[in-house]
């Protein structure tokens, strides 16, 4: 079959354009939860979600900002994710707000347990099915 | 308020309206109609011609109703002169393509119509599971026709399949399933069967579609009710002498979905404006993973536990229960295997087809409810006969008792 049958390709698209493209990891983390409510709603429709999901987020005046509102913004060297409680003129206050940090290198005293990000989960899982191997890693055998 | 016509003249209306003929006898998307007390309703979002065969007096009422004289027949001389060649070449099979709102329906009605009028006894097909003129939304429908009729819609469908769904994405499997178990049955039945398909007819999706059904169906004739050139992809390798182009009309309106949608449920109200309640005991299930596993108590406990199935080899457990499962990982992990939780109550207003000992479908309903232990359904549907009811079919719709749209089934929810 050389026709996509359905669209949600379209939406994993939609969902690595996120991963790619959004700087701020607790938006992209947002805006995927916010498709995932969408297509909850709309199952029968993956093409829509997708359109929909185009304009979850738009560039606004923090003058436009209302109580309530979910933000992302730059500010003092700082990427925040929040949600205004106040506003006086530009000075925002934010309530549940997440940091994200992009640190290079840094020493911490680590608990006993950590979780590690396998990347190499469908070279271990389905062999049969990998045709290249990811470059500058060995396949775990 | 009453017009008259001379022969020859053409009236355009657009409803929502009512129309009588009071004298005279006119002809309206090819079938003739003559003066009755019962006037014919033309819908919203609807415009057709009425043509005067004799002098004519016509009732039109209606506020929203638009009524304009037209000077020239709207109908193509090309559209009779394709009625000739059918009738004398004994062309069996046509299918019919177009964009939205190009005038398919229309097209398919007046044709069946003519071919009638001729003895030739028509079948039309209805393949727009989104704007279906034959059978509720959601189902193929075929009309035989016996008598000629103004709207496909105003007569009882001879046959419905449903599909389950407004549009065949994400159902091709049903769509084209469907699709094969009508055309063999109309050609059984009628000397002609017209096919009038969905406007999906671009990306992937339509192109695959599209292509399915017309290397299926074989069709004697392709017509084409295209503006310009966007159907020819679809066409590029079918012989020439199978396919016949048609400009669409200049009246082919632009249906807007919201409106798309009131048109839908106005449909649907009327095939459930005499539903009433059934309770069904016993019964197959179909397109579902309810009712197909061998029922069973799992190895460890699961609150709120109404019913369990174990289903086929990695598919795991199904558990009917209260209320949604805590932590599915977890239970998942301590049964060894996947699970599917169906919580009581979620099945309520799913559209279902009711089929029969053959897997005919007799109708459709809304399920109101469902003791999944004791294998008992209550649905409310028009569909008489309970007794030949054997298999409710699940949809991915949900339809209410008075036959509005209430939402979705996510696919692989039963």
């Amino acid at each position: 079959m050389t026709f996509k049958e359905t669209e949600y390709p379209g939406l994993l698209g939609e969902i690595r354009r996120i991963a790619e493209t959004e700087r701020d990891p607790a938006l992209a983390l947002e805006r995927i939860r916010e498709l995932i409510l969408i297509e909850n709603r709309i199952p029968l429709y993956p093409g829509l979600v997708t359109l929909v999901g185009q304009s979850l987020v738009e560039e606004v005046s923090v003058s436009d900002l209302s109580p309530g509102d979910t933000v992302s913004l730059d500010a003092d060297g700082r990427t925040l994710l929040g949600i205004v409680a106040e506003r006086k003129g530009r000075s925002l206050l934010l309530k549940n707000a997440v940091l994200s940090e992009h640190i290079p290198q840094t020493r911490v005293d680590a608990p006993e347990k950590a979780r590690r990000l396998n990347r190499n989960a469908l070279e271990t899982s389905w062999p049969s099915l990998v045709f290249q191997r990811r470059s500058g890693k060995r396949a775990a055998r | 308020m009453n017009h008259t016509l001379k022969k020859g003249e053409i009236l355009s209306v657009a409803g929502p309206a009512f129309v009588r003929v009071k004298r005279g006898m006119v002809e309206i998307v090819g079938a003739p109609l003559k003066p009755s007390r019962v006037p014919l309703k033309i819908p919203e979002g609807k415009t057709v011609p009425f043509e005067a065969r004799k002098p004519s007096v016509l009732s039109i009422t209606g506020a929203d109703a638009r009524v304009e004289e037209i000077r020239k027949r709207t109908i193509p001389r090309k559209w009779d002169l394709l009625i000739e060649r059918i009738a004398r070449r004994r062309i069996r099979k046509i299918i019919v393509l177009g964009e939205m709102d190009t005038g398919k329906s229309f097209f398919a009605t007046y044709v069946a119509n003519k071919l009638l009028g001729r003895g030739i006894r028509p079948a039309v097909l209805d393949c727009d599971i989104g704007q279906s003129d034959i059978g509720p939304p959601g189902c193929f429908g075929v009309l035989v026709l016996k008598r000629p009729t103004p709207f496909l819609a105003l007569q009882e469908p001879t046959a419905i399949e449903m599909v389950g769904a407004h549009s065949p994405a994400l159902h091709f499997l049903p769509t084209v399933a469907a699709f094969s178990r009508m055309t063999k049955q109309a050609l059984k039945s009628a000397d002609v069967l017209i096919i009038n398909t969905n406007g999906w007819v671009q990306g992937d999706g339509g192109r695959a579609m599209k292509r399915t059904k017309l290397e299926a169906f074989d069709p004697d004739l392709i017509v084409l009710m295209q503006r310009d050139r966007e159907l020819e992809h679809l066409v590029v390798r079918e012989p020439k002498r199978k396919i016949v182009r048609m400009v669409v009309s200049r009246k082919a309106s632009f249906t807007p979905p919201d409106e798309r949608k009131l048109l839908r449920e106005e449909i649907s109200r009327r095939y459930m404006k005499n539903a009433r309640t059934i309770t069904i005991r016993g019964f197959f299930t179909a397109r579902a993973y309810y009712g197909t596993g061998q029922v069973s108590q799992p190895p460890v406990p699961v609150p709120g536990l109404l019913h369990a199935e174990r289903l086929s080899g990695w598919e795991g457990w199904l558990l009917v229960t209260k209320k949604p499962i805590r932590n599915p990982a977890r239970l998942s992990e301590r049964l060894k295997s996947r699970i599917m939780n169906i919580v009581a109550g979620s099945e309520r207003n799913v559209m279902v087809g009711l089929l029969d000992a053959r897997d005919r479908c007799l109708g459709i309903g809304s399920l109101q409810s469902l003791d999944y232990a004791r294998r008992i359904a209550r649905i409310v549907t028009p569909v008489r006969n309970k007794k030949a009811i054997c298999t409710i079919q699940f949809s991915s719709l949900r339809l209410d008792p008075k036959g509005y749209e209430a939402g979705f089934v996510t696919p692989g929810s039963f």
